[in-house]
């Protein structure tokens, strides 16, 4: 009987440790905090201002947390900015909706994501001098029947988009007649959507026409800042960089150092930018790059983003599973303690009950999205804890999984018969013997096909920490995709390696199950020799 | 069936409500050292309740149950050390499923007895000889016979040396075919000066095993004497009515 569980456990830790060591230069990199770092939030995701790249060419900076690198506009702004600080930049990628999180909880000290100073922006956080003007754009395609438009009223029946949570998403407005769609969550997702054709144009800074152009000339940009009637605050018009309301010291000196740099020097690192983003390989390289299966080609760029993707949903899933196992089954104990017979120890499991009840209920009935996004700026914000965001996401994923386990924990305790709870008290065990030797292995095997589910659940769900940009599987994917574009082979490969993933998980299972389940004939011959001890044999004659 | 006159448990007006329902209502008997006893009665009675109360399975709601002349149901006694004294065997066997046949006659010996995994095996396998099973120590229970169940279950019971053993209907749930192998380990055990408290259906070997019997039926005890006294003359006529119904048997 023990070796089956030894067996099971040695398992367990092997794949633990196979997890673990995958990520492990990544946390030790987590762990050294340098207060002398200028942490700048940003998408990396936003070409040209800023996007992730996997060396550092061209002067890239590091990720923070990841092994990959940051570069672009906002990246060469920042650069300036370290420089003349002292301070050495290091880049927290971050979604689009958790930028200005990341800023007032203290993750990071400046945003530079190409983000405008609009007013309710300004309530939240302070906004340095302009360190670019832009002017707007529709996007379209080439042979679009929208292409030729002269006046706003042109784009009348367009469905026209914009990135969620942008001012450019209100600026639609202003084009009377056109069809405003839902709000996008990048540009490479309303990139996509024009090719596809889902879209008409998108509503976007003339950057984002330019490097668009370098990718696909079948494109054109029409702009519309000039159009009569078309308003744009000045402060809509313009990237600023955000910095938190009390830092004022940090917000003087950037402006300061921001007044040094000149116009054609912004405009001559923009081109740069431009010139440097990450290209689709068909586009620049021509012949060569076509000679290659596009698989290969994106599996000797992103290979290792890949491979550490997989190494970090695995560590999440199963840290999440056994940790949130454990809690599961101290919940799932302490929630079938027979009711005591004294009054007060009777009170104080029903108040326990409660809390654990309270528990189960909010962590079951909330998505871990949104608990994840609770929990990790929440925590920064109020109590000005900055925990890194591993953990953060191997907290959320444990305390999730344990609400799920324990309510399977205790369905496995209660469905094991009432005769082993007699018969182990019959032998005058204690509540705990009873418990440990009897009733919980019993309950636990019963429950493995449950935990197996919660384990595979938990590879696919760990997807949704990319909400705090855990660089899990799909976030990697979503990385990749937004920069090659090629969105149907990325998302297929990653499905692919999910599937190899739960699949494998799945086999592996259902044999430690068969192990335990043993064979249903007792081989009387076969079994023989296996009896006890020398000792024990001499009993026997 | 060596009997001393040392009274060994005794029940002292014990009843017993479930809910509304009162299925024990005044039941008071002794136990003497050695002695084999049996208690017959229509279902539904209050035969394994009567049973159950003595090693504390079910809490009697009033009354007292001494054990050497100690109230067991008294707030600071051990009822664990008392309830390792009084050994049980269940209807369904009630083996642990998740250990095997060895395991199974050393769990409590080692956890409630404290004794050393050697002096446990070396028991256990003793006991497994006893009643024929020590072919099968490396065996899951859902791997064997009820009837081997059963067996197993009383090497489990007498593993951990008990004072009494109880015997809540062994053979009830087995097969006919298997009521036999049980029926006879358990004569073997009468015959070790062990006492025993048995509830049965199984009217012969009550008659032949037992020193005395007692007839339980809507929670009293209607009748009780030697097995000549019940059988052959019965002064209640519910154990008169009881009885004809085995007059073929």
């Amino acid at each position: 009987m023990k070796s089956r569980y030894k067996w099971l456990a040695i398992l367990v830790a092997l794949f633990t440790c196979l997890s673990i060591a995958t990520n492990f230069s990544l946390t030790e990199a987590d762990a050294k905090k340098d207060d002398g770092t200028l942490k700048v939030a940003m998408e990396a995701n936003y070409q040209p201002y800023n996007w992730t790249q996997t060396n550092n060419a061209n002067g890239a900076v590091p990720i923070e947390g990841s092994k990959e690198f940051a570069n672009g506009y906002d990246v060469k702004i920042a650069k300036i900015i370290g420089q003349k600080l002292h301070r050495k930049v290091e880049v927290v990628k971050t979604e689009w909706d958790g930028l200005l999180p990341a800023l007032t909880s203290g993750k990071a000290d400046l945003i530079i994501a190409g983000m405008s100073p609009t007013a309710e922006r300004e309530k939240a956080i302070n906004f340095s001098q302009p360190y670019r003007n832009s002017t707007f754009v529709v996007i379209t395609k080439l042979n679009s029947r929208y292409a030729n438009a002269k006046k706003l009223t042109d784009f009348k029946g367009a469905k026209l988009t914009a990135q969620q949570g942008t001012f450019h998403y209100d600026l639609i407005k202003q084009l009377k007649g056109a069809k405003r769609q839902p709000a996008m969550r990048d540009f490479a997702a309303m990139r996509q959507s024009l090719i596809s054709g889902t879209i008409d144009g998108y509503v976007a800074e003339d950057t984002e026409s330019t490097s668009f152009k370098m990718v696909d000339p079948d494109i054109k940009s029409i702009p519309v800042s000039k159009m009569a009637g078309f308003h744009a605050t000045k402060d809509e018009s313009v990237t600023a960089i955000g910095i938190a309301k009390p830092n004022k010291a940090l917000l003087k000196s950037v402006n300061q150092i921001l007044a040094t740099i000149p116009e054609a020097k912004r405009t001559k690192l923009m081109t740069e930018a431009v010139k440097q983003q990450p290209k689709t390989d068909n586009n620049k390289k021509g012949k060569k790059a076509k000679s290659e299966p596009w698989l290969v080609s994106m599996w000797r760029q992103y290979g290792g983003m890949i491979l550490n993707g997989i190494g970090m949903t695995l560590l999440l899933a199963s840290v999440g599973t056994i940790v949130g196992f454990f809690i599961g089954l101290a919940v799932g104990i302490v929630r079938t303690i027979p009711t005591p017979t004294t009054t007060g120890k009777r009170w104080l499991l029903k108040f326990v009950n409660w809390l654990l009840s309270v528990y189960i209920e909010v962590f079951r009935g909330t998505p871990m999205m949104v608990q994840a996004a609770v929990i990790y700026y929440g925590i920064a914000q109020f109590w000005h804890l900055n925990i890194d965001r591993t953990v953060a996401a191997l907290i959320i994923v444990s305390i999730n999984t344990g609400a799920y386990l324990a309510e399977i924990i205790r369905g496995g305790i209660i469905s094991t018969p009432e005769g082993q709870f007699e018969a182990a008290s019959a032998l005058g065990m204690t509540h705990n013997q009873r418990m440990w030797h009897i009733i919980l292995p019993q309950a636990i095997k019963n429950c493995l096909p449950s935990i197996t589910n919660e384990f595979i659940v938990n590879i696919k769900d760990t997807s949704v920490l990319s909400i705090i940009s855990v660089s899990e599987l799909f976030f990697v994917g979503s990385t990749i995709a937004s920069q090659t574009f090629k969105f149907f082979p990325t998302y297929l490969t990653i499905s692919a390696i999910y599937l190899a993933l739960t699949f494998t998980i799945t086999r592996i299972f259902n044999l430690i199950e068969k192990h335990l389940q043993g064979s249903k004939n007792y081989n009387l011959m076969a079994n023989q020799v296996q009896v006890g001890t020398p000792k024990d044999m001499e009993a026997n004659n | 069936m060596t009997e001393s006159n040392e009274t060994i448990l005794s029940l002292k007006n014990i009843k017993k409500t479930f809910g509304e329902h009162q299925v024990l209502k005044d039941i008071s008997f002794d136990i003497n050292k050695g002695e084999i006893a049996t208690i017959i009665g229509p279902s539904g009675g209050g035969k394994s309740t009567t049973l159950r109360c003595i090693n504390l399975l079910e809490e009697p709601t009033a009354g007292e149950v001494d054990f050497h002349g100690k109230n067991v149901l008294a707030p600071n006694y051990n009822r664990n050390i008392y309830r390792a004294k009084v050994g049980m065997v269940f209807q369904q066997f009630d083996l642990f499923e998740n250990k095997n046949v060895l395991a199974n006659c050393m769990v409590g010996q080692e956890l409630v007895l404290k004794r050393s995994k050697d002096e446990a095996r070396k028991i256990a396998m003793t006991n497994l000889k006893k009643v024929g099973m020590e072919q099968y120590v490396n065996a899951r229970p859902s791997q064997l016979s009820g009837g081997q169940q059963q067996r197993v279950a009383i090497a489990r019971a007498i593993s951990m040396d008990p004072e009494i053993l109880l015997f809540d209907e062994p053979t009830s749930a087995l097969d006919p075919e298997m009521v036999g192998e049980v029926l006879s380990v358990m004569k073997n055990l009468a015959t070790t000066g062990l006492t025993m408290i048995i509830v049965t259906h199984e009217m012969a070997f009550a008659k032949e095993i037992s020193d005395q019997m007692f007839f339980i039926s809507d929670g009293v005890i209607t009748e009780q004497g030697t097995p000549d006294q019940l059988f052959n003359h019965p002064q209640n006529e519910k154990t008169v009515k009881f009885l004809s119904n085995f007059q073929n048997n």
